[in-house]
């Protein structure tokens, strides 16, 4: 079937209805002028003043850590508690009567994933959803005819139909997801990516989640892990990442009610709602994170799912750069876009909230980003006792600094092994002590994402998989209950 | 509209409401003449050495296990408001935040135990009004901060047995942590959580990872501390054992050792904590009405203690101290004006409060390497003042490296004079060992 002018109409409604919360463009020109403004001030205050500047701004820095590590462990304290989660028995989900249940709608965005297609398939089989009610879209792209001819090879069941997009830049994932929300059937819908494992009760959870947790909360969101963490260091380093991500911060964040940024997958909306947003936004390459930003902006609510869906953590360095400088770049998308109405989400969310926001999706980036600037100072202080580093350290300075080096970098290795030994990867929790290695690929990635927002804005770096299969990886899916679980 | 406050809410409105109380207790017993304990000076000292970016400052933050980096950091963003809030009032206020919490902490977990709310605040309230609490925390010394810390590490540990849960677990081991840089003597307690943890976990075969996990994660934060510890004096004074010194030279006092390595450790303090944690989860053990019956029980009984006398809790003076304030530093100000006189260690810092400075005449060294003083002496006489070994002078730096100096000198020292507590010796010339 072809796409009809009304749905190609709502792939890039959000640039007609809603520029302003559009990334196709990067940066406005108010904040142009705001940056230069800036620019300047800081360019007279080193020529006049150097020492004092620079002083004054090491200490911004240093208070912008502090508050990010007080603010990520209050995230841990609450996760480690009672989250919100939401969560049902398997007696409650048994309980579940197949005509109780509405459409579902799955969409598949697919591009060069002709490794993936066989066990997505299976996957997909495998889900605990009547298939009567379940509606898959596999979103194919027109110029990657490899992909489209597996499958057209396939004997596909009758509730997966495949979506060909027609070749058009941006050439991103949410572009082929809006064109599949003009497609859904479902009263819900959410996205897997091609390599997705979810447990096979996750929508009959997220239906239950829907119906406990009020209309106010639009999206759920499910928590990711990797089925291939112990393929080697790099996917271990990841994995423990994205335990911590997922299973530490982000219920934290659901906990205080801040907006979540979302992950790339796995997040389950009520269509209706979805729609009312304008769906994705096909400009952004973390649309995930920005619809997060643009449902609390709403005034809409997103709760954690407590159920998890596997995925494969890349496990080839380059491929990992790219696809960490896709997320940078795409975090500081998203900020730039919510910085256009700066206030907008603090009248709508409050101070609390928005503060939460501000530290995660600017924080996190910029954080990324000035870490070795001041790594590269401390290993100059260390070899070298240059006064010049001691100068721009007077007291208290030097002491909050202290703080940041010694305790700051503390919370987030114990943090990480925390995340590790929660998710019940026991044998991950020594790997912790190497994350201080993985945070300098992270900022390799950050820095690379963020030259390309200004070189190539809307570029997606697409994320290989199949490295797993190539390498005769078995996959590992195990629940999270294997965690503090383990004992109870 | 009015909002009640809910769990966390009592837990703040509680804990303000006991450091208000304990800042009116310190306003109707403390005055601008009131003294503290030593360590309350030395700390001070510390502080205002750190703060002026001082290296000597540096070095007392790491140089000695007696005189441990925690409550210094902590008292340290106080430290230069207005009296009676900075200078050495802030160990003070340090001790009352502590007792606060302490007093909050004992509430929380006598009422999650099973005692009633009332009896359980009450007791609490009894705990924290007590003598031996109030003084304590009116000393300006750190056994509160330690006290408070090793209650919370008892209470995770409790907890932990019942739960298994991974935040008491992660809390536990963070407390450690703080308890060992608080006084390191919990570093027995880092051992015996060490052999407790392990224990719980054998009745139930468990795989060797998540055994190995649970130490990484209980064995974390005290190591990292430790190895922080360490690494800081190799760094700042040379040697990475500088501020263990002391525990090296306990072999000398086989006899007492275990006594020496408790000292100043306020064991009585570590065991009503002890009790204050262990009797009411006992008592929460239980079921039903007994186990009400039994907690409200349990709460009041641990809070007895803190009201009866304590045998051998004479206020410890700082003899010495005195001496040095009122006899010794007069007599070098004034009979030794042009001569260059040494004084070694933490007790330098430790004269009293911040109006009583040393003489000018008078040089104060943490490091005892004595070359940079000496080269600066311009033919002058230099002199080394020497504390007599009892107390915690015992692990001053010039009593560990030449044991037997107050007693008879050395090689490169000559008698000049004597205190009751101290002893003058002019230096003939350098210590050979002494680092260039």
């Amino acid at each position: 079937m072809g796409i009809l002018p009304e749905e190609w109409r709502f792939v890039y409604r959000i640039v007609h209805e809603r520029p302003e919360d559009c990334a196709n463009v990067v940066i406005t020109r108010g904040q142009v002028v705001a940056l230069l403004a800036l620019l300047i001030v800081l360019g007279l205050g080193i020529a006049l003043a150097p020492v004092m500047t620079l002083t004054m701004l090491n200490g911004l820095l240093i208070a912008f850590y502090l508050v990010l590590v007080l603010y990520k462990l209050l995230l841990i304290h609450l996760s480690l508690g009672a989250p919100r989660d939401l969560d049902f028995p398997p007696e409650e989900i048994a309980a579940l009567r197949d005509e109780d249940l509405p459409v579902y709608t799955i969409l598949v965005p697919l591009y060069h994933e002709t490794e993936s297609l066989g066990r997505m398939v299976d996957g997909l089989q495998q889900l605990d959803y009547p298939k009567e009610k379940l509606q898959v879209l596999l979103l194919l792209e027109e110029d990657d005819p490899a992909t489209v001819d597996a499958v057209r090879g396939m004997t596909l069941p009758e509730f997966i139909t495949p979506v060909i997009t027609p070749h058009s830049t941006p050439k991103t994932k949410p572009k082929a997801c809006n064109l599949g929300l003009a497609r859904t059937k479902g009263e819900f819908v959410v996205i897997y990516d091609a390599e997705d494992r979810p447990e096979p009760d996750q929508l009959k959870k997220a239906v239950l989640g829907f119906r406990a947790a009020g209309s106010e909360t639009v999206c759920l969101q499910a928590r990711l892990n990797f089925y291939n963490q112990r393929q080697n260091l790099l996917t271990r380093l990841f994995t423990l990442e994205y335990s911590m991500w997922f299973d530490l911060y982000l219920p934290g964040i659901g906990d205080l009610r801040a907006p979540i940024p979302l992950g790339g997958t796995s997040n389950h909306f009520r269509t209706g709602k979805l729609r009312e947003l304008a769906g994705w936004d096909p400009f952004n390459v973390t649309e995930d994170c920005d619809l997060g930003v643009r449902l609390a902006r709403k005034g809409y609510e997103t709760r954690m799912l407590a159920s998890t869906t596997w995925e494969e953590a890349c496990s080839d360095l380059p491929f990992w750069v790219r696809q960490r400088s896709r997320w940078t770049k795409g975090y500081i998308q998203t900020y730039l876009v919510a910085l256009r109405r700066p206030f907008g989400l603090l009248r709508r969310i409050g101070l609390t909230r928005s503060a939460g926001f501000h530290l995660m999706v600017g924080g996190t980036p910029f954080c990324l980003l000035i870490n070795p600037v001041y790594w590269i100072l401390t290993l100059v202080w260390f070899l070298f006792r240059w006064e010049g580093v001691s100068a721009l350290f007077p007291f208290p300075i030097i002491l909050w600094g202290l703080v940041c080096l010694f305790a700051g970098n503390f919370v987030f290795i114990y943090s990480t092994l925390l995340a590790a030994y929660r998710r019940g990867y026991y044998d991950l929790v020594k790997y912790s002590l190497l994350v201080p290695f993985y945070w300098l690929l992270m900022s390799i990635g950050a820095w690379k994402g963020c030259i390309q927002l200004i070189t190539r804005p809307n570029y997606w770096e697409k994320t290989k998989h199949g490295f797993d299969i190539e390498a005769g990886y078995r996959e590992e899916v195990g629940p999270l209950s294997g965690g503090e679980g383990a004992d109870s | 509209v009015i909002r009640r406050p809910g769990r966390t809410g009592w837990i703040v409105l509680l804990f303000v409401a006991l450091a208000a109380t304990g800042g009116i207790v310190a306003s109707q017993r403390l005055s601008a003449e009131s003294q503290f304990v030593r360590e309350a000076y030395i700390r001070a000292g510390v502080s205002e050495d750190l703060l002026q970016g001082h290296s000597r400052g540096r070095q007392g933050l790491i140089g000695s296990l007696y005189y441990s980096p925690l409550p210094t950091l902590l008292a340290l963003p106080l430290f230069r408001l207005p009296r009676p809030l900075g200078g050495e009032w802030a160990f003070v206020v340090l001790g009352i935040l502590s007792a606060a919490a302490l007093g909050t902490a004992a509430s929380y977990w006598f009422r999650r135990n099973g005692a009633p709310m009332l009896i359980g605040l009450a007791a609490a309230l009894g705990i924290f009004l007590s003598p031996h609490l109030c003084s304590s925390m009116l000393d300006g010394s750190s056994r509160l901060l330690s006290a408070a810390l090793l209650f919370a590490v008892f209470c995770f540990l409790l907890n932990w047995l019942s739960t298994r849960h991974i935040r008491s677990l992660a809390y536990l081991s963070l407390g450690l942590m703080l308890a060992l840089i608080t006084r390191y003597q919990a570093a027995l307690l880092v051992l015996a959580a060490l052999v407790i943890v392990p224990a719980a976990l054998l009745p139930r075969y468990r795989p060797r990872h998540y055994v190995e996990g649970t130490l990484v994660v209980l064995i974390a934060p005290p190591v990292y501390a430790a190895l922080l510890w360490i690494t800081s004096n190799w760094l700042i004074m040379g040697d990475p054992w500088f501020f263990a010194r002391g525990v090296g030279a306990l072999s000398r006092f086989a006899s007492k050792a275990w006594y020496l390595f408790l000292e100043g450790s306020d064991w009585r303090f570590a065991l009503l904590a002890l009790t204050a944690a262990l009797l009411p989860w006992m008592a929460g053990g239980l079921s039903g009405k007994r186990r009400t019956a039994a907690a409200g029980m349990a709460a009041i009984l641990v809070a007895i203690p803190f009201w009866l006398p304590w045998t051998g809790e004479a206020p410890v003076t700082d003899f010495a101290g005195a001496e040095l304030r009122e006899q010794v530093l007069p007599t070098l100000r004034t009979g030794y004006a042009d001569d260059w006189i040494v004084i070694s260690g933490y007790r330098g810092y430790g004269i009293g409060p911040a109006g009583a400075k040393l003489p000018a005449n008078v040089q104060h060294t943490l490091s005892f390497y004595l070359k940079p003083i000496l080269d600066d002496t311009h033919e002058r006489r230099a002199f080394l003042l020497t504390p007599r070994p009892v107390g915690p002078d015992r692990w001053e730096d010039v009593n560990l490296k030449f044991p037997g100096i107050y007693e008879n000198g050395t090689a490169f020292t000559v008698y000049e004079r004597s205190w009751e507590h101290w002893r003058l010796w002019r230096l003939v010339r350098l210590d050979p060992t002494d680092r260039q």
